[in-house]
């Protein structure tokens, strides 16, 4: 009976002990995630006032990026979505920092992941936004300059040059964050191949009367410079 | 006469060089008409201001024919227009110029070396030029020696189709802003004085596009805007060198519009204040000369603007009251004899984008090249309004448009400071 009660006792006070070391790390983590929380809304007011001051709503509405955010469904304002945004990525960067202090295995390497992958996060919004820009500069430069050429289909061409454009920008960013890098690589290839392979036909069906003409001139004027050469 | 010893020089070299007047002739493989405009230049100066020292400058871009050539042998024949001889031979430069490459660069030449002449009165005249008179020189440069002017812009008898760009937006909108009723604000021709060109040289302009192209529309405004005396001369018709015709007045257009846009916002404190225009001192007698006639494609303008109007509507949106979206959009269903771009409309167009340039909200070359499309629209219309006017009676519909800017002109005061629409 002493043996148990030795036992008890004995794992009740290696529990306590390791409760004991606990304790100190937990408060630290709370302590991080609760400073983390108040420097993540500090940083959001901050923001606010910056955007605000610098009239970032205004510049986002002329820029196309308040509609871009309403199509991807997000009603509130650009100055908003991105104070949340920070918010949250300062919310969660605290936290993998609360974590590292725990000096465990598992969350060291959850951590390091977090961070290693954090670049490559930061990289593919950098792609997709600059993309996003990007797309619609020269879609608007595309419908202009057709509008401009007399084309009537000015519309269809800009908005396949935005798509383009915008496809190209996902799959640059998709691979940035390595996610299904063969399926991507393969999707891309297919849909470009495809769009490829769809204009060389068209552009074939439609250039046949032309091409045989041409091809026609061409050969007959190689007979036609032989037959010089021959009477020379 | 062609002085060898003078020929060639460069503006540096021509220290202890002195001039009253100066008259400049920018130059770019123009071998085929610069003799004559040379000639006139020479009769000219010979005939009215014989007791001036003057000096002819060619300002040349580097010309692959014999333009520089043709400016130092051209002789004219003083004796078969009763030219008294001259106490001062007129000496002639030519000198390639530097920078940019454009029209504005070659004006710079022409001013830097006017300032280390000492010139009095200058003029500039166009190379290509074959209507020019010697009495061009003598309406270019009297106002400033014998009446004090300090800018003189050209005036011409024009037919009723020329200078759609002129008539439609230039003069109306120069007119509406400035209150000064130059006709012809990027007519080619200027006179000027000394002070005047040192006036220009002094403005950090020359690593801009002005220096590459939209000099006359920035000479007329800045001696507007500067508070310069300003007058204009009859000058007759202006008859050109045929020009390419692969070239386009697109391209013009947004060259021209664009550097009026961006002079609208340099100069907004001193049109923000001005109501109303008066006449400028007009000198020259005005006789009826025969123009070229021009021909002109009214369907494949209105088709132009119908494109515009079915794939450009969401993007004039971004920048233009609801109403003359909805109204260009109801235009473009109307059919060619019965279409009519009312001027309201398009007065309103400008000044919507005009503040839309101002308040950068569309980059400058999408914002002009969404416009020609409205310019083709109201330039049919306007073939169409006067297709049996005269040239008079259709100078009638340009001044009635010029008043409709003035008219509108408060809508653009008032929308200019804040963020506009």
């Amino acid at each position: 009976m002493d043996r148990i009660t030795d036992r008890i006792a004995g794992h009740l006070g290696t529990f306590w002990e390791k409760l004991m070391e606990f304790v100190p790390d937990a408060l630290i983590i709370i302590l991080i995630i609760a400073s983390g929380f108040i420097i993540a809304s500090l940083l959001k007011r901050l923001l606010h006032k910056g955007f605000r001051a610098v009239r970032f709503d205004a510049w986002s509405e002329q820029t196309g990026f308040t509609t871009a955010l309403r199509k991807a469904g997000f009603s509130s304002t650009p100055t908003k979505f991105a104070g949340s945004f920070l918010y949250w990525f300062v919310v969660v960067l605290f936290f993998m920092a609360g974590f590292a202090t725990l000096g465990y295995e598992v969350t060291d390497a959850l951590v390091s992941v977090f961070f290693m992958y954090l670049p490559k996060f930061f990289s593919a919004v950098i792609i997709i936004v600059l993309g996003y820009f990007i797309a619609n500069f020269l879609a608007r430069a595309a419908l202009i300059a057709a509008v401009n050429a007399g084309i009537e289909y000015s519309r269809l061409i800009s908005e396949s040059v935005r798509v383009f454009l915008f496809i190209l920008a996902s799959a640059m960013a998709l691979e940035q964050l390595a996610i299904a890098p063969k399926i991507v690589f393969a999707a891309f290839a297919i849909f470009f191949g495809t769009i490829g392979l769809a204009l060389a036909i068209a552009f074939g069906a439609a250039g046949k009367e032309y091409a045989k003409k041409a091809m026609g001139r061409l050969f007959s004027k190689k007979e036609e410079d032989g037959g010089g050469i021959d009477q020379l | 006469m062609a002085d060898p010893e003078l020929g060639r020089k460069e503006s540096t070299a021509l220290k202890g060089e002195s001039a009253d007047i100066v008259v400049g002739i920018a130059s770019y493989n123009n071998a085929r008409t610069i003799g004559h405009v040379v000639r006139a230049v020479d009769a000219g100066l010979a005939k009215y201001f014989p007791g001036e020292k003057a000096i002819i400058i060619n300002s040349d871009g580097g010309s692959k024919d014999s333009t520089t050539e043709a400016v130092l042998n051209a002789r004219a024949d003083h004796k078969a227009v009763f030219l008294p001889h001259r106490l001062h031979p007129v000496n002639r430069i030519t000198t390639p110029y530097h920078g940019i490459p454009g029209k504005g660069s070659a004006f710079r030449t022409i001013f830097q070396m006017a300032r280390d002449l000492g010139a009095k009165a200058c003029c500039v005249v166009d190379a290509d030029l074959r209507s020019i008179t010697p009495e061009w020189i003598e309406l270019l440069l009297s106002p400033v020696v014998k009446e004090g002017f300090d800018f003189v812009a050209p005036l011409y008898s024009r037919h009723k189709y020329d200078g759609t760009i002129t008539n439609s937006i230039i003069y109306p909108l120069t007119r509406a802003l400035y209150g000064s009723r130059i006709r012809q604000p990027i007519g080619g021709e200027f006179g000027f004085s000394g002070k005047m060109a040192e006036f220009y040289l002094g403005q950090d302009v020359w690593n801009t596009d002005i220096a590459r192209f939209g000099i006359d529309i920035w000479m007329t405004t800045e001696a507007l805007a500067g508070g310069f005396n300003v007058c204009q001369s009859y000058l007759g018709a202006k008859i050109h060198d045929p020009k390419d015709p692969g070239a386009d007045l697109k391209d013009m257009f947004v060259q021209v519009v664009g550097s009026l846009m961006s002079l609208t916002e340099k100069h907004h404190k001193q049109w923000l204040g001005v109501n109303g225009s008066v006449e400028v001192p007009t000198f020259g007698f005005k006789y009826m000369a025969a123009v070229v006639p021009i021909k002109v494609n009214t369907e494949g303008m209105l088709r132009h603007f119908r494109i515009g109007a079915e794939n450009l509507n969401k993007l004039w949106a971004g920048f233009m009251d609801g109403d003359t979206v909805e109204r260009l959009c109801s235009l473009a269903k109307e059919e060619a004899p019965a279409f009519r771009f009312p001027m309201e409309t398009w007065v309103r167009s400008v000044y919507d984008s005009l503040l839309a340039y101002h308040h950068r909200k569309m980059p400058a070359e999408h914002l002009l090249g969404s416009l020609i499309p409205l310019y083709y629209g109201r330039t049919a219309s306007f073939f169409l309004e006067t297709a049996e006017m005269g040239d008079d009676e259709a100078e009638g519909v340009v001044e009635e448009v010029a008043a409709e800017y003035e008219k509108h002109k408060g809508y653009l005061t008032s929308n200019w400071q804040g963020g506009g629409k």
